[in-house]
């Protein structure tokens, strides 16, 4: 990549390499020490290699962030991209992805979410952005088409994530889909640890602290217009049909056609039956049936609220991503976003509330703070566990009745710890840090990973798989993910979840399709098909000829060059280990004796030696990296001797 | 083989309906299948809610030879349930055994007991 420092509203001094289609070859370049930017272009040859935002975002984070420099250093980084298939008509096209180095973790971090902005970033002309430098005073960026500006950002300090696009969107005259914005709420405002990136109403970039990141530099959001500028494509007609016959499959395949129908809805309707959904801090596995489960359907949610679609840019997953309105209670009457399946369980059943009404308006009370809702759900069920047994008091939470079920009282500590007032200053850190800082009995009581990221919004005692994938992974969450379409790589659709030889291999040789997808601009939802016709629209864009085992091969890539990251920054093994409330044995349900504990080293073996890394250090060994094309850092790693000796 | 299902039960709900059959003979050797929430309208049903088959075997027959039973009945369940070109379990349905996940007290290849719950559970995914 060639850093060419100017001023971007200035003519480029020369004409740029004939790019790929879906290129604009610009990453925009944002120094906000002394507010200049200028434009940094990629060849053809870097598009192929870093595709998009995780490729491009993990060079940029190795070859710029030095180990020493912490996530709230002025020398971090904190990267917004997209990728070539961003803006394209193949659905849900609009996705932003954030790398830097997260707050939880002090790692490596990759989250991504959907709505408008990453097609709007390539409608305006640049394939991302990056900050650097910390700005004197609050700021929020400004992008329309070739207008790059930093502006004041005192009349929307303190607001929160709607607000702060209401007035935005009001000030310039954009409503609707004619501007993004995605910013920090309070939270992030406050340095909450696990602070997020929000916009669009509703959709979240919300692992590993990135809000706090934001915050760290005082930006307080990206308004970017609906920019002017068109997009490539190499194969139009390649493109519709590649698009079609995606859409296809995610309507008529029966392992997607609920997500057609109704998103990630139904999700503690049928994590229930499984024993999936954490119910109570981990206390039992059995979600009370007797009460009210049937309310819990996604089509009777749907029937609960007046609602219509907010879907993504060009997305026709007609059933996913629905705004609606409070029909009772709290909020009666206001706009909500409807919740994901990890919002229902983060808000609900977790906290032990069972009202799906009480937990869709909690959910976007979550978003508006800005914080993400996964550690939400562990840090407010730990409080309430607590609060339960004694180990915390009232007078402690500064008057509030911390009980099971009290969507107020949850809410009530929500606002504390996005203002970071009282205890919620301690409960600010994330679950890990304050339970630690409590000590005693309640410190057993929490679920956390000792690296720091927020396991995701299941009861991974059931699910194996994703406890591994998320405490071994390097990007600040789950990295692997659920399996899709694991047969095109030779692996049963359906393996035993306590198979740890088989969890561990399967997490390992999965691993990489996320990265990939999340380069490229889409939803992991409208890509949830085989990953050869994902690369089919991507070699339609590009005029490429990518397969999916170089799509893999690609996020292993990327995934490697997160781990030595961390390993240069001192995130190492001695961290890569669930709390043991986390890695507890259920007492009851579909999972009940199961122990992930006892048979973490054998996943853990299985996993690091599949992948082609080192036990005892960590490290991809060097031929892993050589495979992986990283021949340029292997004596980083290991050094000039060991290089030559493992060579 | 499949003994019967009848509608005997109707309760209505909010989101649809919630059909229970009704036992006709004290057969032996019984298993009870439970097809979940969309599952349900691949076999006759609405979508929401459950929809039971009570299904009669012969000692030593297997989970999958029980729930193959099922399913050749009805195209579009075996299509969600058996891979097309593999012939194996698909990702797409998780299968439970009285309220335990397969892989703990069941395989495919288990015979099944007298009375037995096995539950089609649409798979469902985060996010």
């Amino acid at each position: 990549m060639t850093k060419e420092k100017e001023q971007v509203t200035e003519q480029l001094p020369e004409q740029l390499p004939e790019l790929p289609g879906g290129y604009a070859g610009k990453i925009l370049r944002i120094d906000l020490s002394n507010g200049t930017s200028w434009i940094q272009t990629i060849t053809p040859e870097e598009c192929r290699r870093y595709i998009g935002a995780v490729g491009f975002g993990t060079k940029i984070l190795w070859d710029e962030v030095p180990g020493n420099v912490k996530w709230n250093d002025p020398e971090n980084r904190l990267i917004l991209a997209s990728g070539p298939l961003a803006g394209t008509p193949l659905w849900g096209t609009g996705s932003l992805t954030v790398i830097t180095k997260g707050a939880m973790t002090n790692g490596a971090t990759v989250t991504n979410a959907q709505g408008f902005f990453g097609a709007n970033l390539k409608f305006s002309g640049y394939d991302g952005i990056v900050f650097q430098g910390q700005s004197p005073k609050w700021v929020y960026l400004y992008i329309e088409d070739d207008t790059v500006e930093l502006r004041d950002a005192s009349h929307i300090m303190g607001k929160d994530t709607w607000e702060t696009q209401d007035m935005l969107q009001a000030e310039y005259g954009m409503p609707g889909h004619l501007m993004s914005v995605y910013g920090i709420g309070p939270a992030g405002e406050n340095l909450v640890k696990w602070a997020m990136i929000e916009g669009d109403y509703g959709h979240v970039a919300s692992k590993n602290g990135v809000g706090a990141v934001m915050g760290s530099k005082r930006v307080k959001c990206v308004a970017i217009a609906r920019g002017s500028k068109g997009i490539k494509v190499h194969d139009t007609a390649g493109l519709f049909q590649a698009a079609d016959m995606i859409s296809h499959e995610i309507m008529n395949d029966p392992a997607t056609v609920n997500l057609y129908r109704y998103g990630t809805l139904g999700g503690v309707y049928g994590g229930a039956a499984m024993g999936t959904v954490p119910t109570k801090n981990y206390t039992t596995n059995i979600y009370p049936v007797h009460t009210n489960l049937e309310e819990w359907a996604p089509q009777s949610i749907r029937d609960t609220f007046e609602h219509r679609g907010h879907q993504c840019s060009s997305c026709g997953m007609k059933g996913h991503c629905h705004m609606m309105i409070v029909p009772k209670g709290e909020g009666k009457g206001t706009i909500i976003d409807e919740p994901e399946y990890e919002g229902l369980s983060g808000c609900g059943p977790q906290l032990g509330i069972m009202d799906p009404v009480k937990v869709s308006w909690l959910n976007t009370q979550v978003d508006k703070a800005g914080v993400d809702v996964n550690e939400f759900g562990w840090v407010v069920g730990w409080v309430m566990e607590c609060y339960e047994k004694g180990y915390l008091t009232k007078e402690q939470l500064g008057g509030v009745e911390a009980t099971w079920g009290n969507a107020e009282a949850a809410n009530q500590l929500l606002q504390m710890i996005a203002h970071r007032d009282g205890f919620g200053d301690i409960l600010a850190e994330g679950v890990r840090d304050a339970s630690k800082q409590i000590g005693g009995e309640a410190a057993k009581c929490a679920i956390y990973i000792e690296k720091g990221p927020s396991p995701r919004g299941h009861d991974h005692r059931a699910r194996w798989a994703e406890m591994l994938d998320a405490t071994l992974g390097s990007a600040g969450t789950i990295e692997t993910g659920p399996l899709v379409k694991p047969e095109e790589f030779g692996i049963s659709p359906q393996i035993n979840p306590f198979d740890p030889d088989m969890v561990g291999y399967v997490t390992a040789v999965m691993l990489g399709r996320r990265h990939f997808e999340d380069s490229l601009g889409t939803c992991q939802f409208t890509t949830r098909t085989y990953l050869e016709l994902v690369c089919r629209a991507l070699n339609a864009v590009t005029g490429w000829n990518y397969t999916k085992e170089e799509a893999l091969d690609f996020g292993k890539r990327c995934s490697a060059l997160m781990r030595v990251f961390n390993l240069r920054g001192g995130v190492g093994l001695d961290v890569e280990k669930p709390s043991e409330r986390y890695w507890s044995t259920p007492v009851d349900g579909p999972a009940a004796g199961q122990s992930a504990k006892e048979n973490w080293e054998t996943m853990a073996n299985a996993y690091y030696q599949t992948l082609g890394y080192d036990r005892e250090t960590g490290k991809p060994f060097p031929e892993t990296l050589r495979r992986l094309g990283l021949d340029d850092i292997v004596s980083d790693v290991w050094g000039e001797e060991e290089a030559k000796v493992r060579n | 083989m499949i003994l019967c299902l009848m509608y005997g039960v109707r309760k209505k709900l909010k989101l649809g309906i919630n059909r229970s059959s009704i036992l006709t003979t004290s057969s032996l050797h019984k298993v009870r299948i439970e097809v979940f929430a969309w599952l349900t309208k691949m076999v006759g049903g609405d979508g929401s809610g459950k929809i039971f088959f009570d299904i009669t075997f012969t000692p030593g027959e297997s989970l999958e030879t029980v729930v193959r039973s099922l399913s050749q009945k009805h195209p579009e369940l075996h299509r969600a349930l058996w891979d097309p070109d593999s012939g194996q379990l698909g990702a797409s349905v998780e299968l439970i055994v009285n309220d335990v996940f397969m892989g703990i007290d069941h395989t495919l290849e288990t015979p099944v007991s007298d009375g037995d719950r096995i539950t089609l559970l649409p798979a469902w995914d985060g996010g």
